[in-house]
């Protein structure tokens, strides 16, 4: 099996919500402390203009996308040029009920959140994801 | 029909400090300035073609605050045929503020004077929010 040296994170943003926030620091967590150098992001909203870069890379590498609510955008962004993400996570599946509904209770600004146990989770979530897809 | 709210969308920009500096200014708007009239909407929502973000550009105001040159904010609005009341580049509040010294290095905090940055950009939108509301809107 190709096991390549980087491997994409697209991450929701949702500017609407605060799984939206969490998404995105989660993920930078993951490209500048967990896996620094093994993983790159890709700007959902630029990918999804048909940025002509952000799209050959993930045709070429495989992606994991971090979606904050059931739309699902970063998903059925990769979905839409016939790429499959190799692993996509939901935000309400990946958090139990109640962690869930405190999430979207709570503030959309970073700072609550920043190094909160839920982004330290994700985070942890999505690097162990990840380093399944690495050449070791 | 008067409008009453006004719709900020920042970049998303995931890949630098700028974007998170856009995103900071409008949750400051949101969450302290003008939470009556400022309505936030998740940009690769509006661009995935959602019915109901494509309905809120098209019924409310519109003001995008871009992180970079791409514009993605501004762009994406024009692709839906909505009107955009002013576009903002992040840059261009720098070199006004050149008293603050934003840490870029860092995507995900640009540091004290990144959050201050924010708030006064913050401040300017807000400026403009109440007279868009209150020209055109609503008494």
């Amino acid at each position: 099996m190709f096991k390549p040296k980087f491997v994409g994170l697209l991450s929701c943003s949702g500017e609407e919500y605060p799984c939206g926030t969490i998404s995105r620091l989660a993920t930078r967590k993951v490209l500048d402390e967990y896996l620094k150098g093994m993983t790159t992001t890709v700007c959902v909203p630029l990918f999804l203009a048909g940025d002509e870069q952000e799209q050959n890379f993930v045709k070429k590498f495989p992606c994991i996308t971090i979606d904050g609510c059931d739309k699902a955008c970063a998903k059925k962004g990769v979905e839409s040029i016939g790429v499959k993400p190799v692993e996509s996570i939901f935000l309400n599946e990946f958090f139990n009920p109640q962690e869930y509904e405190e999430i979207e209770k709570g503030p959309l600004n970073d700072f609550k959140w920043k190094n909160h146990e839920y982004c330290t989770k994700l985070a942890e979530h999505i690097a162990n994801l990840t380093v399944k897809y690495l050449d070791p | 029909m008067n409008k009453t709210k006004v719709n900020v969308l920042p970049c998303s920009g995931i890949g630098k400090a700028f974007g998170t500096i856009s995103r900071w200014a409008a949750f400051e708007i949101k969450e302290n300035l003008k939470p009556e009239n400022a309505e936030l909407l998740c940009l690769a929502r509006l661009v995935t073609g959602d019915d109901e973000s494509v309905a809120k550009v098209h019924h409310n105001y519109n003001i995008t605050i871009d992180g970079c040159s791409k514009r993605c904010a501004y762009k994406h609005l024009l692709e839906k045929d909505a009107e955009v009341s002013k576009s903002f580049l992040v840059a261009k509040f720098l070199v006004k503020n050149r008293d603050l010294k934003v840490n870029t290095r860092n995507v995900s905090d640009p540091g004290q004077d990144g959050q201050q940055l924010a708030k006064r950009i913050g401040i300017e939108i807000s400026e403009l929010i109440d007279e868009l509301v209150s020209v055109h809107g609503e008494a």
